[in-house]
């Protein structure tokens, strides 16, 4: 068991005892302790490495470390700059999940309804490795592989997370079928970034890996009215919808069917989109 | 029934037993037991639906070091069950088992890790049989029956009812509906796991203490299968971390601990997992239902045929009982001038269905509430108009021979429509709002108990000693509805002291009388009218004794605030303790016992012993609620429920009963469901089987009606189950008004609304619901007479 | 696993744990270990408060901390809050409003609330139902448990007692 509080101590005994578990909050890993489908042999913590914590802006750029908890995610200065994230983070499980889960930990679970995911995706977000000898970085497209996959290498962990700071609005809108402690059903974030013109959209729960609606992004560009001051068009809102329906693929589980997702997602499509150019954010 | 006396304890708001303990996190939850040289017990479970065992090999795990006992199903052969007529379980199974997760081994050992170690070496040998999934599955031909006892096939039960002449009643109606509906199973989810421990004395007596709303019944069965008399068998009930009907049965692993402390000679402890808590269930059963209606124009029910086919599971647990109960409580409502019942219970290889709040009642009450609707709707009436129109009158029976003694449904609609607006709001509301009303009946404990037999369901003992100190003992089970509060208010009140005064003792097989359980919302009735009973026989001696030392009339004694009081000629009074002291001076040790039984009511044919109660509460509840109608997505805005109560002994209990049952409604008609594929349950966990939290609920404003049932005491009804009733319906009534697309099942979910209202843009028809019953043959019905009260 | 014996500082006092296995959740150990059953097991998931405690400054759901991980933090549990039989004003505000039914979710909600009235002793209704959104309660609908800490609040507003170890 090693308590690090340094990156080198962790990344050394990582390298050291390569079947070792990374625990950071412990709201992934201990939930599959706690049910047997997982049995610790050996348990590196990083929840007490400094370097690891808080959030430094460098410019327009924005790097959160890894053990961020959600409750900090959400915190008023860093809302202030990456707020889509912070709405994300205000909806994960309950007080006491945010207070212990983090970002890093959202991360390396992949889960495709991850909640931070869609709003790193549509942010592009760079993910900052690193090991006892090597750093690395990796756009999160590339991070997440698969279904709860990821491309950590042996005796990696994540140390950071790059991001811009917000250019413009940002929605993180999810569907739910409770008001707490629920895995979406589907969600979806947009950040606007209105230096270079464009919309981006992340889809959470709607496909194995973190998806942006790519085809819709495109379709929009041109169409928003980024000099002057007119809402974009209802024809134009439905083909949005329409072009990020498209783009998910949604599956069918007990938290609903892959129509009504796939339905579900060109809502909240529409409504972010309207949230972030209509009358609200004037 | 003291009316002319101003009450002094019951009706107020006084603390509750037990509450202090559980504040401080001291209160004594069966997994909080520990006892020298515990072991702990877990079960291996069965990953078949249906299979026979062909061999267990319980070898490798019992040389595991750490491993102290072994069992399989030959050491327990000997079948239960909670009701006579299907004593279809075993703790182990032997010859085979019948769902996933039925137990087939259980280990003891030094540490739960060990013992999970050690189920995992165990090995059995399966055969598997085809399994059965669903009413439909379960109707059909079969070459292995689930339990070879069914009345045909995989049919655990057939039942088949008529009241009154249903021809007559049809010709007389002036609209007739067909409707069907679907009720999916959910389950209680009690945020206390099932958890015990047994201990075997050295001379052989065996101690179970166990979260259980039943000690007597648990005794019963433990009697039967350890084959041990059951004066050598004692069982406590520890604080129940919430029970709502899911720990009413005895279980496997009461009886396996059991054995295993026989066996090992230490104490043995098991708790479940939350996963197993799923497949205990014992629940509510999915019931497909078909109601055919006759209607007069004025909104009479001159006719109703309803048709309930039921998913039993694997197991008959209470099935019987809830069959009849998807048949008897339609009733006592609205008069049905003629009544048919046909029901039917299907084995599946699935976790056993039984008794949740509400036993096999919401489920009918659900389609005949939603059924109203659509009918005020072709009649052009408001639907609360159209219940006010005709409802049971007191001191009738209904047709089916239940009696209403009073019935405060009236003024129980009154109050909730004019509370919420819902003559101005309804269908006038804008789209996506939407309010709607239901209401409901249901029983104060069961007329029959369990077992045939005349003795009393509750029975109460009392001590009352030259301290002063007031000892009432009951079998009755606290589960957190506060039944211990109940009975120190009700001693309190009758002999003027302090609740806190009077030291209660429960639900211990050793030391208290029996009482049948938690369930049925029995228990302030029943111990209370015992208790009631107990107490006047000891008032008798007080004032014996100090009327004869005041020299007066013991007739003109009164208790009050502590003190014996003459009320007649000259003031004299004593202190309560000095009073005691001259009765017990003069009669020797004090004590007394009080019993009750409830009237025999209701009909004489068969079945006629499910439905019948001492009096029926009744509730109703508008739901205002606003859906987004691009998903579907809705919110319950507020509730306005009214509940006849009878009187409330301690209204913030009963609040807190309204209240909970509301939650629960809630939680059943907007996400909860117990869902299975190939009979492994969907979603066995806390995250995935939604409930309710703080955040999904809505306004809610009570009002409870007093009625003053001369049936009850103090003139109590319950109200732990009623208030649950009308939720669902209100709510599903409420949606169509919203945006007009009629959901006739319940969970009422954001994607059926959906669909739902897809279909209603492309100009079909916007239910969603079942669309079929399936073809079976009832057996010719037992035809019964109109009682002669009954409506015509 | 067996960890070497480590200390766990719990409701101001420090505990010594010895042979415990590596994979104990700090609920398991406070329950089987340490004498404090008072934190309630329910689903060893982290989805429904029932084992809330305190580590540090915040509420953390007991069943989701490693055991031996949690050293050199301050732990403190539902039975640290009252203090020498003295029950806090939310416990007591508990008892008067009727938020007790089964009991079974109350140690968690009383350590969130606790918390939460700490950071603001006057809640919103909302911030109240936010802050005791990871506690589930299958008996009260929560609303008498909205209502007792209704009371707790104006009674905290009032003294300046401060009931945690």
């Amino acid at each position: 068991m090693t308590i690090a509080t340094t990156l080198e101590e962790a990344c050394a005994a990582m390298a050291d005892t390569p079947e070792a578990a990374l625990l950071a909050g412990g709201t992934d890993l201990m939930v599959e302790v706690n049910h047997g489908h997982r049995s610790l042999t050996d348990v590196v913590t990083l929840d007490r490495i400094p370097e690891l914590d808080g959030w430094e802006r460098h410019g327009d750029s924005l790097r959160l470390r890894a053990g961020l908890t959600y409750a900090a995610m959400a915190d008023f200065d860093l809302a202030q700059l990456v707020p889509g994230l912070a709405q994300a983070a205000r909806t994960v499980g309950s007080p006491q999940i945010r207070n212990t889960g983090t970002l890093g930990g959202n991360l390396a679970t992949a889960s495709p309804a991850g909640d931070t995911i869609p709003v790193l995706a549509a942010l592009d977000a760079i993910v900052e490795l690193r090991s006892e000898h090597n750093r690395r970085e990796v756009p999160i497209a590339d991070f997440i592989t698969g279904v709860k996959r990821n491309d950590l290498r042996p005796g990696e962990l994540i140390e950071a997370v790059r991001v811009p700071v917000a250019d413009g609005p940002q929605e993180f809108l999810k569907v739910d079928t409770r008001n707490a402690m629920v895995i979406s059903v589907v969600s979806l974030a947009m950040v606007v970034d209105r230096a270079n013109r464009q919309v981006k959209v992340g889809l959470g729960a709607a496909a194995p890996v973190p998806r942006r609606a790519v085809d819709a992004e495109r379709f929009l560009g041109d169409l928003i009215d980024w000099d002057g001051d007119s809402l974009p068009e209802s024809e134009t809102v439905n083909q949005f919808g329409k072009l990020v329906m498209a783009a998910a693929s949604p599956i069918d589980d007990h938290r609903g069917s892959a129509s009504y997702r796939q339905h579900a997602i060109g809502v909240l499509a529409r409504r972010a989109l309207l949230r972030c150019f209509g009358e609200v954010s004037r | 029934m003291d009316d002319a006396k101003q009450l002094k304890v019951v009706g107020q708001t006084g603390a509750l037993v037990g509450s202090l303990s559980k504040v401080m996190g001291e209160s004594n939850y069966a997994d909080d037991l520990f006892l020298p040289r515990m072991l702990y017990c877990r079960i291996l479970r069965s990953t078949h639906p249906h299979a026979r065992i062909r061999s267990i090999d319980i070898g490798p795990a019992l040389k595991r070091k750490g491993v102290i006992a072994v069992i399989t199903g030959k050491d327990l052969p000997i079948p239960y069950g909670i009701l006579p007529v299907s004593q279809d379980e075993q703790a182990l199974c032997v010859e085979k088992v019948r769902m996933v997760g039925d137990p087939v081994a259980a280990v003891a050992a030094l540490d739960e890790e060990t013992a999970e170690v050690a189920l995992e070496e165990i090995r059995v040998d399966y055969e598997p049989f085809p399994s059965v999934m669903s009413v439909e599955e379960g109707l059909a031909e079969t070459e292995e029956q689930i339990h070879e006892y069914a009345d045909r096939g995989n049919i655990h039960k057939f039942v088949s009812l008529e009241f009154g002449n249903m021809e007559e009643g049809f010709s007389q109606a002036d609209h007739v509906r067909e409707d069907i509906f679907h009720y999916e199973g959910n389950t209680h989810m009690p945020m206390e796991q099932h958890a015990a421990v047994a201990k075997c004395g050295a001379d052989g007596r065996v101690t179970l203490w166990s979260s259980t709303q039943t000690p007597h019944y648990v005794h019963r069965a433990l009697s039967k299968v350890l084959e041990l008399p059951a004066s050598r068998i004692r069982v406590i009930a520890t604080p129940v971390g919430g029970g709502f009907g899911g720990k009413t049965d005895p279980f496997p692993h009461e009886i396996v601990i059991c054995k295993m402390a026989m066996l090992t000679g230490r104490p043995v402890k098991i708790t479940l997992t939350r996963e197993e808590v799923f497949y205990c269930h014992r629940g509510r059963h999915p019931v497909l239902m078909w109601v055919r209606t006759g209607m007069k124009q004025d909104g009479s029910i001159t006719a109703m045929h309803f048709r309930s086919y039921l998913d039993g599971g694997a197991y008959g647990s209470y099935g019987v009982a809830s069959t009849y109960y998807t048949g008897a409580l339609q009733t006592v409502t609205y008069p049905i001038a003629n009544y048919k019942f046909e029901g039917l219970r299907v084995f599946t290889n699935k976790p056993p269905c039984g008794p949740k709040r509400g036993h096999g009642t919401p489920q009918p009450r659900f389609a005949l509430e939603v059924q109203l609707d659509k009918f005020a709707e072709d009649l052009g009436l408001n639907p609360a108009e159209l219940r006010l129109r005709h409802l049971m009158q007191p001191n009738t029976q209904a047709i089916n021979h239940l009696t209403v003694t009073t019935i405060g449904l009236k003024e129980c609609i009154e109050k909730i429509t004019k509370a919420s607006g819902f003559e101005s709001k309804h269908r006038r509301l804008p789209e996506g709002r939407g309010i709607g009303i239901a209401c409901s009946a249901y029983l104060t404990g069961a007329g029959l108990p369990i077992y045939w037999n005349k003795m009393p369901h509750s029975g109460v003992q009392m001590k009352i000693d030259r301290g002063g100190g007031v000892t009432v003992f009951c079998g009755s089970t606290d589960i957190g509805q506060g039944s211990d509060s109940v009975l120190a208010a009700i001693v309190a009140e009758e002999l003027g002291i302090d609740p806190d005064h009077v030291i209660v003792v429960t639900a211990d097989t050793d030391l208290t009388p029996v009482d049948l359980g938690s369930y049925s919302s029995r228990v302030t009735l029943m111990t209370g009218n015992a208790t009631i009973e107990a107490v006047r026989t000891l008032k008798e001696k007080l004032f014996a004794a100090v009327a004869e030392v005041f020299q007066c009339d013991p007739e003109s004694l009164t208790l009050s605030e502590g003190q014996v009081v003459s009320m007649k000629g000259k003031k004299q009074e004593v202190p309560f303790t000095d009073a005691v002291q001259w009765a017990e001076a003069k009669f020797g040790t004090l004590g007394s016992v009080g019993s009750y039984t409830p009237p025999r009511r209701g009909g004489k044919f068969k079945g006629a012993g499910v439905g019948p109660s001492p009096n029926y509460s009744y509730s109703a509840c508008v739901a205002e609620v606003e859906c987004d109608q691009e998903t579907g997505i809705y919110r319950v805005l507020k509730l306005s429920l009214a509940h006849d109560v009878g009187r409330s002994i301690n209204p913030i209990q009963v609040m807190g009963q309204v209240e909970g049952s509301a939650y629960m409604g809630l939680g059943e008609v907007m996400m909860e469901e117990q869902v299975f594929r190939r009979g492994l349950h969907k979603i066995p966990s806390l995250l995935d089987y939604k409930s309710p939290t703080t955040l999904d609920m809505p306004e809610m404003e009570i009002f409870l009606i007093e009625t003053d049932d001369p049936n009850g005491p103090y003139g109590a009804k319950e109200a732990g189950q009623g208030p649950l009733l009308p939720i669902m319906p209100a709510v599903a009534n409420a949606i169509y008004d919203a945006v007009g697309v009629r959901i006739d099942e319940v969970p009422v979910l954001p994607e059926k609304i959906f669909k739902g209202l897809q279909k209603l843009k492309s100009g079909k028809s916007s239910r969603i619901g079942p669309a079929f019953i399936p073809e079976v043959e009832f057996p010719e019905p037992i035809r019964v007479e109109r009682p002669e009260t009954a409506p015509n | 696993m067996i960890v070497d014996p480590y200390v766990l500082n719990v409701n101001g006092v420090d505990r010594r744990v010895v042979d415990g296995h590596i994979d104990e959740s700090l609920l398991w150990v406070l329950r089987e270990r340490l004498g404090l059953p008072g934190s309630k097991n329910a689903c060893e998931e982290g989805e429904c408060g029932s084992c809330t405690v305190r580590l540090d400054d915040e509420i953390v759901c007991s069943c989701l901390v490693l055991a031996a991980a949690a050293v050199d933090r301050r732990i403190a549990t539902i039975e640290s809050l009252s203090v020498d039989g003295d029950l806090s004003d939310v416990q007591q505000a508990f008892l008067e409003a009727g938020a007790v039914q089964c009991g079974f979710c109350t140690p968690g909600l009383l350590v969130a609330i606790d918390r939460l009235l700490e950071d603001d002793p006057d809640p919103e209704e909302l911030t109240v139902r936010e802050a005791i959104s990871g506690n589930l309660c299958r008996c009260t609908g929560y609303a008498k448990i909205i209502e007792a800490v209704g009371k707790a609040s104006s009674v905290s507003q009032t003294s300046i007692k401060s009931n945690h170890g």
